[in-house]
């Protein structure tokens, strides 16, 4: 059986050969690399944590059952797939919410955050969590087809070209987004900073 | 809003692959601005819990 340090050598498309001839502990490699990308970007596109953790696994739910139909096209790359997967499942759910907002989970912060920061004062804390709750809200103010790009670029790390081809736009259009997200939210920042 | 086409700035400043494709694509004003917040964005950053990677590993063990 090979080990961790051995898989992390593999590329995705061998980790996914390797998983189709039943080696189980492919996937947990797959994720390992994985997960915090397509789970932040499924979070901070739903905006709760729940949702987001059903969706995720909804998502590898899918990607399982296509890997093991023999379905999977070897020529694509494995986390563009995923996303593209995930994406369609969080349009799934706000079509059937028909967009009606979620409602979000107090702070969203959870216990390992916590635990990562015992050391800090207070006050550190309570600043340190007031600047990520700021830039959440300012990345959730931003126009959907903005946040979306910024999310996928930045957090799934997918090109401009991934991007493009996974919302059906040009890569000009999706450049364009990035622009407007990086204008808009430097704009909001400078207002904060102002008040 | 509008939407514009992009202009290619290229910068050759020996970079990581990623931030070329980046410098490629954006100009510098917008280089400058996300990679002075990238940092805060990676601190939103967030993983499934482990209850939710467990459920996926029993499925694929099941499949």
């Amino acid at each position: 059986m090979d080990t961790p340090m051995k898989l992390q050598q593999y590329n995705d498309q061998d980790l996914i050969k390797l998983y189709l001839t039943g080696n189980e502990s492919v996937l947990e490699e797959l994720l390992r690399r994985h997960k915090s990308k397509i789970y932040t970007s499924i979070y901070l596109l739903v905006k709760d944590q729940y949702l987001a953790e059903d969706i995720f696994q909804d998502a590898f739910i899918k990607v399982i059952n296509t890997l093991r139909s023999g379905r999977y096209n070897e020529e694509g790359k494995f986390l563009p797939w995923v996303m593209r997967i995930a994406h369609n499942l969080v349009i799934d759910y706000f079509r059937r919410e028909k967009r009606t907002p979620v409602i979000t989970s107090a702070d969203g912060s959870d216990v390992l955050n916590m635990l990562q920061f015992y050391e800090e004062s207070t006050e550190d804390r309570m600043l340190r969590e007031q600047t990520h709750a700021d830039l959440r809200a300012m990345i959730q103010l931003l126009p959907d087809d903005q946040k979306e790009v910024l999310i996928m670029r930045h957090y799934a790390d997918l090109s401009f070209k991934e991007i493009a081809d996974l919302t059906g736009v040009s890569i000009n259009t999706a450049l364009g987004r990035m622009r407007y997200a990086l204008s808009n939210l430097r704009k909001m920042m400078k207002v904060k900073e102002i008040s | 809003m509008m939407e514009t086409s992009t202009s290619v700035n290229k910068l050759n400043c020996g970079q990581s692959k990623q931030q070329e494709m980046l410098t490629n694509e954006l100009d510098m004003a917008e280089i400058v601005f996300y990679e002075s917040i990238k940092a805060q964005l990676d601190e939103l950053e967030r993983n499934p819990s482990e209850e939710t990677i467990s459920k996926i590993m029993s499925y694929s063990r099941t499949r």
